[in-house]
């Protein structure tokens, strides 16, 4: 990793600098906050190990003016000599990550960049992983917000089912984290469905339908050859699982395999949910969106045939912050934002598209 | 008549007066800030002696001049470099220092004389000690 460390000292920017280079990373030295920031402009470092009390710009202003003009998040480390809660507080205040104490220990220095790097490594995935399904939807023509909605409507009914006793110790806060990063993958497989399907304007006949099916599978195939390369890589895991079962229905109607009840997996149910109310919501060429009101009531009306019961009992709490979501990442107008495309909801064969 | 001591006696100086020298360098915490390489440990300790006069003539100028956040500055400056180094007296010397501008209410208090002749005392005994405390960091580099 390509490191900036800040010191007015050179003996202990040698320090510093030996100690990362010994262990593998670049590294860039500057001796004053405001020379940092010239690097800084530059962007090429994601992490900082600066010192607090230099000549001029300090190290917290030069950590406030980091998360004013840095772009890509940057990991910022503050050697200090400053140990006491107060002066912890008013580090991490100026947006600071982490602290290492003056003199410090190489073997601590290489702990905390390490933490870093983690930290930096889970944002990029999440980047990846969001792109990922960005690429999915431009191919669909679905419209831009569709994804961010989901994610919000998935993580709001993960987050409050969270506090139903039935699933306490079912859903933590990592499982909230994990189908926030991930539900955005839902229809991933679309990347293999043909344009003349895919991108159909209208109703599509059975054969087409039968095709559109396969999205599930395909993209549950893709994930689980990723997962044998790295089984240990949950998020994939539950990436697969919301891929290949949330068109599954809790009376086992859906597809592709015809689960029922708990044999779908818990995140596919919510992301069914969250995916049903986006697409009711949402304008399609051949209907208006329809009003919060309208898709509430067709979705509590699905509560135990196409819904698990207990996440509608969520959603019916949440109905409010459904609406408030819906409104703030709102599309453009149809005009702007045509969607060429045959609904989600009507291409799970489900007749919840008033006629 | 004098005469240069053989190397068995300078070795018998050295190991005599080893504790002495430790509580004025601390050559384990040094080699290990410097991952065992004597070779930088070395040169950033000989670095750190040559500019100790010069940081200790700017600390005294800035107490006759009256400026306490200048002398504040410096005395911290040289309390971190002495510190990474594990130069334990000058370190010392420094943060007492440092207290005592930071709480005294006239520079010129008796208390401030104190500590200075404190601080100059631990930088010359540093400047004398400095090939010594090389020379038996090489010594203890060798020995890991």
């Amino acid at each position: 990793m390509r490191i900036l460390i800040v010191d007015d000292s050179d003996i202990a920017l040698e320090l510093l600098e030996r100690t990362l280079v010994k262990a593998g990373h670049t590294v860039d030295a500057a001796r004053s906050g405001e020379e940092a920031l010239e690097w800084v402009r530059k962007g090429v470092h994601r992490l900082i190990v600066s010192d607090w009390e230099m000549p001029g710009m300090n190290g917290l202003e030069l950590c406030r003016k980091v998360r004013s003009v840095s772009t890509n998040y940057v990991y910022f480390v503050l050697v200090t000599s400053h140990n006491t809660s107060a002066d912890i507080v008013t580090g991490l205040s100026a947006g600071a990550d982490d602290f290492i104490s003056k003199p410090f220990n190489p073997p601590e220095l290489l702990v905390r960049v390490r933490a870093g790097e983690r930290v930096l490594s889970l944002e990029s995935r999440e980047i990846a992983i969001f792109a990922m399904a960005n690429l999915t939807e431009s191919r669909d023509q679905e419209t831009g917000q569709h994804l961010e909605r989901v994610r919000s409507y998935a993580q709001l009914l993960a987050r409050r089912l969270m506090d139903f006793p039935k699933y306490r110790g079912r859903i933590d806060d990592k499982f909230v984290r994990l189908i926030y990063e991930t539900s955005p993958l839902h229809d991933i497989g679309k990347v293999a469905i043909p344009d003349h399907i895919l991108r159909k304007p209208g109703k599509l006949t059975d054969d087409e339908f039968a095709v559109m099916r396969t999205h599930t599978t395909l993209g549950k195939a893709q994930l689980d050859l990723a997962l044998e390369k790295y089984p240990d890589a949950e998020f994939l895991r539950f990436a697969r699982d919301i891929v290949a079962c949330h068109h599954e229905r809790y009376d086992g109607t859906g597809y592709p395999a015809g689960l029922a009840g708990q044999e779908i997996p818990l995140c596919a149910r919510i992301v069914a949910v969250a995916d049903v109310y986006d697409a009711l919501t949402s304008d399609r060429v051949y209907r208006a969106a329809l009003p919060h009101d309208e898709a509430k009531r067709m979705i509590i009306k699905s509560s135990g045939s196409h819904f698990d019961p207990d996440v509608i009992d969520a959603f019916i709490e949440l109905a409010d912050q459904f609406a408030a979501i819906n409104r703030s990442l709102a599309d453009g107008s149809v005009e702007h934002a045509p969607s060429p495309h045959m609904d989600s909801v009507s291409a799970s064969g489900l007749q919840l598209v008033p006629s | 008549m004098s005469r240069m001591p053989t190397t068995v006696e300078r070795q018998t100086v050295t190991a005599g007066s080893c504790s002495d020298l430790n509580s004025i360098f601390d050559q384990e915490a040094l080699l290990d800030r410097c991952m065992g390489d004597a070779e930088l440990a070395a040169r950033l300790l000989n670095r750190f002696g040559e500019r100790l006069s010069t940081s200790i003539a700017e600390i005294k100028q800035a107490l006759t001049a009256g400026d306490r956040s200048l002398a504040l500055k410096l005395a911290h400056a040289l309390k971190g470099e002495a510190g990474s180094l594990a130069a334990l007296r000058v370190q010392q010397s420094a943060a007492a220092f440092e207290a005592g501008v930071h709480t005294a209410s006239e520079l010129t208090h008796p208390e401030i004389v104190r500590l200075t002749a404190a601080l100059v005392a631990a930088a010359d005994e540093c400047v004398q000690r400095l090939q010594e405390a090389i020379e038996a960091l090489s010594t203890s580099a060798n020995h890991a």
